[in-house]
């Protein structure tokens, strides 16, 4: 068969002017394609199906005819030439949209196969470079003091030569990347960082001279005993000495009084609901919806609102990052358990999870404890790749391309249902200079929902109608929950 | 046409016009039938008319997208010969009603 499609298929998107091209993924299907693609590919399924069930209702008119006129004296106008012109030209279509929907699934599914290999491949060449970086590492230091020790003194030097004090040397670096702000954007740099995210476990397996072949074995690569928790759990261990990562108990309370609501109609809705990252503001937004008896639940759980390594009074913090990535009982994580028992969340209730950054690794992780009834979840811009949920769980994973953060949950697990949608938000427009991570911000991930909510993809259609059917269509409540950090 | 239809005399033996009984059982066959007809070319004309916009613009490399539009291009065509061909058979069953109808 030459399909029309899969010779040329190309990438299903990023060309310029293209920033609001969705390329969905996942959920148990091995295509990746944009939405709209995906749509046509269903709509001509659709079609063929049709095609089939209007030869069966034209057969029975047919025999409906209990004098019909053979077939050599058939002649214009006649009845049986024209119904056996319909059958046949319904055939065609019949014919037609199978061959075009198989060409439009074999490109898909074409690139999603090349798309697996780039990121396996890419995956290996990471636990290869971290394993071998992690082996000559002592050398590599010894080589590299005198050459790193010189251009350091020149560069201070020539900071004071130019008034700037030793705290302004790093002027430079920051001016640079606000002038280029286009290098924290480009698509390349997630997925370099996914795949370097994915071998720091492999560069301290050099380092304890693992051999490569056992350190590939356990990675994310082979049985996934070692990825990106056992670097973050690293992370944590060499941390907390010095006073950094801490964890701490947490505290929630109500920020204000439940008020009134309406359901959520799309991913939209979802993106537009979750808590804004603001330093002393709720993290977590609780809707009930349903009857006195049987509730329905949406949790909002936002992203970090305080970078700072040290312990604040603030549990969505770096702290809380790290400790989750680890999956070593985040301060976040358990502020949002805890929020939604105070607000009454039985154990089976459904839930909707929904969070955006470190909010939507949460979701995903109270998703999979299982403490709870969660049946969907909608993540926003979260490094939760690697996060296991329970099979049948609907998960609703969106990525921008040019989003540093998602690619630090690691290269995500291929086998998952999740459904992943992609899409490059400064493909044609120009990226904003004066914030550091443009295409990670929640107003961004909020645009993308509402593409999403206009986007014909059956998988993002059913996922808004089961979202539907869960907490139908009566108002319901809504409280907002703030955690803190005991003892601060 | 009604030399050639099948209301008419399609064999030797009486036409359907003659016997009474038959025609108005002929009838309400051709009435049955011109309803499933309307109903199926309706549907099919629903569906030619939602599949002429072709969303796939900027997705793919463009000798893909053309070679893809006219295949596609085919398919609506053939949906659209369909819809003719069940307008053409309505025609005829209801010229065969009128002819039915008009008879003694």
């Amino acid at each position: 068969m030459t399909d029309p499609a899969a010779p040329d298929a190309g990438p299903p998107a990023g060309g310029p002017g293209e920033s609001a091209a969705l390329i969905v993924s996942g959920g148990g299907s091995t295509m990746v394609a944009t939405d709209a693609l995906l749509a046509e590919a269903a709509t001509l399924r659709g079609l063929q199906a049709a095609a089939e069930a209007w030869q069966d209702r034209l057969e029975r008119i047919r025999l409906l005819d209990s004098e019909p006129l053979p077939a050599p004296q058939w002649s214009d106008g006649d009845a049986g030439l024209s119904t056996f012109g319909a059958q046949t030209a319904i055939h065609g279509v019949g014919v037609r949209s199978r061959t075009l929907a198989d060409a439009l699934v074999s490109a898909a599914e074409g690139y999603g196969r090349a798309e697996r290999s780039a990121e396996f491949l890419a995956g290996v060449s990471g636990v290869w470079l971290g394993h071998a970086l992690g082996r000559l590492a002592p050398f590599l230091a010894l080589a590299a003091i005198p050459a790193l020790t010189g251009g350091t003194i020149a560069w201070l030097l020539a900071g004071l030569a130019a008034g700037r004090g030793p705290q302004g040397a790093a002027e430079p670096a920051g001016g640079w990347f606000a002038g280029s702000p286009r290098v924290l954007t480009n698509p390349l740099l997630p997925a370099a960082v996914r795949v370097l995210a994915s071998s720091v476990d492999d560069l301290a397996a050099g380092l304890t001279a693992v051999p490569f072949p056992v350190s590939f074995a356990l990675g994310d690569q082979g049985a996934g005993l070692l990825g990106v928790t056992t670097s973050a759990a690293g992370v944590l261990a060499v941390a907390r000495p010095f006073g950094l990562l801490r964890e701490t108990s947490v505290t929630v309370a109500r920020a204000g009084r439940p008020v009134a609501a309406g359901p959520p109609t799309g991913f939209g809705d979802l993106a537009a609901r979750i808590p804004a990252a603001v330093r002393g503001g709720p993290q977590v937004r609780v809707e009930r919806y349903g009857s006195a008896e049987a509730g329905a639940w949406v949790v909002y759980i936002g992203g970090t609102a305080e970078w700072s390594p040290g312990v604040t009074g603030e549990p969505w913090d770096l702290s809380s990052n790290v400790a989750a990535v680890a999956e070593a009982g985040a301060g976040s994580y358990r502020a949002v358990v805890a929020a939604m028992r105070e607000a009454g969340v039985q154990p089976a209730d459904p839930v909707l999870q929904v969070g955006h950054s470190q909010g939507g690794l949460i979701a995903s992780q109270v998703a999979a404890s299982g403490e709870f009834n969660t049946v969907m979840v909608a993540t926003f811009g979260a490094p939760n790749g690697q996060v296991s949920v329970p099979d049948g769980l609907v998960v609703v994973a969106t990525e921008h391309l040019d989003d540093l953060v998602p690619a630090l949950g690691g290269v995500a697990d291929q086998t998952a249902d999740r459904v992943v949608v992609r899409r490059e938000v400064f493909a044609s427009e120009p990226v904003p200079r004066d914030q550091a991570l443009p295409a990670h911000e929640l107003v961004a991930y909020r645009e993308t929902g509402r593409l999403m909510d206009a986007s014909p993809e059956p998988r993002l259609r059913d996922f808004r109608a089961a979202m539907a059917t869960m907490l139908g269509g009566s108002p319901g409540t809504m409280s907002r929950w703030r955690g803190r950090r005991a003892g601060t | 046409m009604t030399e050639v239809f099948t209301i008419g005399p399609s064999s030797a033996g009486p036409s359907v016009l003659d016997d009474p009984g038959r025609r108005e059982r002929r009838l309400a066959e051709l009435r049955r039938r011109r309803t499933l007809l309307r109903a199926l070319r309706d549907d099919i004309d629903l569906v030619w008319r939602s599949l002429l916009p072709a969303e796939v613009d900027g997705s793919w490399r463009s000798a893909a997208q053309r070679e893809y539009l006219e295949r596609r291009g085919e398919l609506a065509g053939e949906l659209r010969r369909a819809c003719r061909e069940l307008d053409d058979a309505l025609g005829a069953v209801n010229a065969a009603i009128a002819l039915a109808v008009a008879s003694p």
